[in-house]
């Protein structure tokens, strides 16, 4: 009787890097960082430090989890779990050196197992459950359905309150477009990932900021991944928290052109400036429909299908149709749909970003260059070192991203049993 | 009776990192550029 076939962690991303050999012998205590579980369907969810990392296993292997906290020696555990299972041998080789990767074990024996390297990250020690409870109070969300309330109100009764995209640029002047555009565009950001990390904070989740990428789309992220440890509604809630403060954010902006068209009718400067942050918003939200990119659409997909790794099962389910074999385990429809939506969805989006980035590039260059053609609307010096000011930091950040991904990039662990070193 | 090995694995559950970008701030831009290069080519 086979329980289940190994699956072995994914070291995909780390074929280039440092193979780690470990070698343990029976006599060999496992020291565990603390280690918090779920069941969840058969299985068992397990928190690593401090819900840093996740992983998935069955129950047997909770069971060699709980057997190696008690301080039981490798040897004593397989015994167990052979007297327990009536199996001729038990291995937990495949678990342990999961485990390892995950950076769950301190030691094995006298010998420090050495931890992954982690990328660099932004905890904000002040965002706990009871400061966050702040933004969930009774009073707060009253204010917040009130804004939403009279957003759709004032849209009702005075229609839409901002001028469209073309007024923008025809009379402002383009330097203040655009640093105004990329001060809101960085300010939306933060605001959207500090949505996630209060609501994650609620849910007694520690979240951890830091800047990575998308394609060659410089991002800003928030770590949840002990998300996987709560039920699925508080999932959904935490990762539909930067969208509905983005959508919050537009009702305030909503309510403010209003009251600036009541109090300030010749403000058009003002009103322009509001609707610069309303685009520059409105762009943010469509974006996150990328789902290829993993944005936030992705993981609320991954939530609600309750899919723990919706986008390498995918990839396993379309490599084993490329290579004409049967898939060797069961993928649930969510992850078929997903796996052909990735087939059609990813080659368009690559597509209709490289264009994108080939067009905007091209109207710079053109802009920075060729400047007489764009005197109508007064592109001078200082418009031109806005665009290269925003270039730079984009790619300023680009670079950073993959820098820190590379240099942080995970070694795979083997373990070599009865090799006690 | 005692019959096969059982092998005890775990399986990889996905980071979870929301991300946001303010890349797009380039459309506007482009937008922009776009825009003001159709008024000078008409003007």
């Amino acid at each position: 009787m086979c329980f289940r076939a190994a699956i072995l962690p994914d070291y995909s991303h780390a074929m280039d890097a440092q193979v780690i050999e470990i070698g343990i012998s029976d006599s060999d205590v496992v020291k565990l960082v603390p280690v918090t579980f779920r069941e969840d369907r058969g299985n068992y969810l397990i928190g690593c430090s401090e819900y840093r990392n996740c992983c998935s296993t069955s129950a047997l292997g909770m069971r060699a989890i709980q057997l190696l906290r008690t301080g039981l020696t490798i040897g004593a555990v397989r015994e167990r779990l052979r007297d327990e299972t009536g199996a001729a041998e038990v291995t937990f080789v495949p678990l342990l050196e999961h485990l390892i990767a995950l950076g769950a074990v301190v030691s094995i024996g006298s010998r420090p197992v050495p931890v992954p390297r982690r990328r660099f990250e932004i905890a904000l020690p002040g965002l706990t459950r009871e400061s966050a409870g702040w933004f969930f109070s009774p009073a707060m969300l009253f204010a917040c359905a009130l804004l939403l309330f009279g957003a759709a109100l004032i849209c009702m009764m005075r229609g839409w309150p901002f001028p469209g995209p073309a007024a923008l640029l025809l009379t402002a002047k383009l330097s203040l477009i655009i640093l105004v555009s990329f001060g809101i565009a960085m300010a939306n950001v933060i605001r959207h990932e500090f949505a996630h990390g209060v609501a994650a904070a609620y849910l007694g989740i520690t979240p951890r900021f830091r800047i990575g990428y998308r394609l060659f789309f410089p991002v800003i992220e928030t770590d949840m991944t002990g998300l996987w440890m709560t039920e699925k509604r508080g999932r959904l809630f935490a990762l539909w928290a930067g969208i509905a403060s983005d959508v919050f954010f537009i009702a305030l902006l909503v309510v403010c052109a209003a009251f600036l068209q009541v109090l300030r009718p010749s403000g058009f400067t003002a009103l322009r400036i509001l609707s610069v942050a309303f685009f520059t918003t409105g762009a943010q939200i469509l974006w996150e429909f990328n789902i290829w990119f993993r944005t936030d659409i992705y993981y609320l997909i991954a939530a609600a299908l309750n899919c723990r790794n919706l986008h390498g099962d995918a990839k396993e389910y379309l490599k084993a149709l490329v290579r004409g074999r049967k898939p060797r385990r069961y993928f649930p429809p969510g992850v078929k749909t997903y796996a052909w939506c990735l087939v059609l969805g990813y080659p368009v989006a690559s597509l209709s970003f490289a264009a994108y980035c080939i067009g905007v590039g091209k109207s710079v260059f053109t802009s920075v260059w060729q400047e007489s053609a764009f005197h109508p609307i007064g592109i001078g010096p200082t418009a031109k070192a806005a665009i290269v000011a925003v270039f730079l930091s984009e790619l300023l950040l680009l670079v950073w991203a993959k820098y820190s991904e590379l240099h942080t990039r995970a070694p795979s662990y083997r373990i070599v049993m009865g090799a006690s070193q | 009776m005692k019959h096969d090995t059982l092998v005890v694995s775990a399986e990889t559950v996905e980071t979870i990192a929301a991300p946001a970008t303010a890349a797009q701030v380039l459309g506007l831009i482009a937008a922009g550029l776009s825009l003001a290069a159709a008024i000078a080519a008409v003007s």
